[in-house]
């Protein structure tokens, strides 16, 4: 089919998606799609999905941009939210930015989290500190509870 | 304050409760409820003030008053739902503050009087976000919380917001939410004051009284 015309076209959104989980490879973008777009059929099924025309756009270490139908934000962000595992791996995609451009969604990329300050418990500053349980699951620590033990 | 009403921490869990304290700052929250056994709670952390919970199961009538009698002051207390003459008892009870466990009520478990109860008594009910989040009981939860959202509308009891998360991954943030509820026929509006719906419950509207005369 032929491409349509600028003015024919549907208008779109962009979502900016902080993904945190688990997973040991970075993750791809086809992986990061199927996720998505699993997510959103379970939740509105095959007909809700088609409206929604979910799509990712772009992806770099823990963030990717979604791209979704305009008016359609809200269904694709809940559909994100109801995202528990990838790969296997427990994760979760919080929403960080809506825009209409790509170029408006990237300037949220930068501003620190305070989630930033959060390192994982089995590494800190290059070394290794034992977990309270001695087990080699991963643990979630802040620097104070790792100051504390 | 946009309050996570139920977030449960442990001894033996993989976040520490200063971990999901500062993820629910990172969420946008300011205010959780920590449920459960963790060692070590803190009254606030990164900004996030903590109250503490607990979470009372079904119960027989007597054993639940005396349940009741042991928890200490300043602890939030949320009793599981059950039939509705317990549900009934629940409500009556003084020191309880909200209802939760909506998505599993049995049929005809939270009636019209009950709510109407509920309003009157300024007991809450939670709305947990973790029946959304799982797909096995979604479309239970989406439907009961479908109806605790009509008779909140006509009786206007107080409605709370709870991740029910008991993993950092399990806490959502304010965006989210907004989403999540919408899926039942939640308004922004009506989210939002059902985030701040705690303060509500804990410190309910009373009759002006005169302490003095002049």
């Amino acid at each position: 089919m032929r491409p349509l015309p600028p003015t024919l076209r549907e208008n779109r959104r962009y979502i900016l998606v902080k993904i945190a989980g688990e997973f040991t490879a970075p993750l791809t973008q086809k992986e990061i799609y199927f996720t998505i777009s699993e997510a959103v059929t379970s939740l509105f099924g095959d007909v809700g999905s088609a409206a929604v025309h979910v799509a990712v756009v772009w992806s770099e270490d823990e963030h990717a941009i979604v791209r979704c139908s305009r008016g359609s934000e809200q269904k694709v962000i809940a559909s994100l939210g109801v995202i528990t595992k990838i790969l296997g791996a427990p994760a979760v995609f919080h929403s960080v930015a809506v825009s209409g451009t790509i170029h408006g969604v990237k300037k949220h990329l930068h501003p620190t989290t305070w989630d930033d300050e959060v390192i994982a418990g089995y590494r800190c500053s290059g070394k290794k500190v034992d977990s309270l349980t001695g087990s080699n699951t991963h643990r979630y620590l802040t620097r104070d509870d790792i100051i504390k033990e | 304050m946009i309050t996570d009403a139920c977030v449960f921490a442990n001894q033996d869990q993989a976040a520490t409760v200063r971990r999901l304290l500062l993820t629910g700052k990172s969420c946008g929250l300011s205010r959780m409820v920590i449920c459960g056994t963790a060692p070590d709670i803190p009254d606030s952390y990164a900004g996030v003030e903590v109250l503490r919970g607990r979470v009372v199961g079904k119960q027989n009538g007597k054993t639940f008053l005396d349940t009741m009698k042991k928890i200490p002051k300043g602890v939030v207390v949320m009793v599981y739902v059950g039939e509705n003459s317990f549900n009934r008892t629940a409500i009556t009870t003084k020191g309880v503050h909200l209802l939760t466990g909506i998505a599993d009520l049995p049929k005809g478990g939270f009636d019209h009087i009950v709510a109407k109860m509920a309003a009157d008594h300024t007991t809450g009910v939670v709305i947990d976000l973790s029946r959304i989040i799982d797909a096995k009981g979604r479309r239970t939860a989406l439907l009961r919380y479908a109806e605790i959202l009509l008779l909140h509308r006509k009786f206007r009891f107080p409605l709370v917001i709870a991740s029910g998360a008991d993993t950092i991954f399990g806490i959502r943030n304010v965006e989210e939410t907004l989403a999540l509820c919408s899926l039942f026929g939640m308004t922004r509006a009506e989210t939002y004051a059902a985030l701040n719906g705690l303060d509500a419950v804990l410190s309910p509207p009373r009759p002006v009284r005169i302490v003095e005369d002049a």
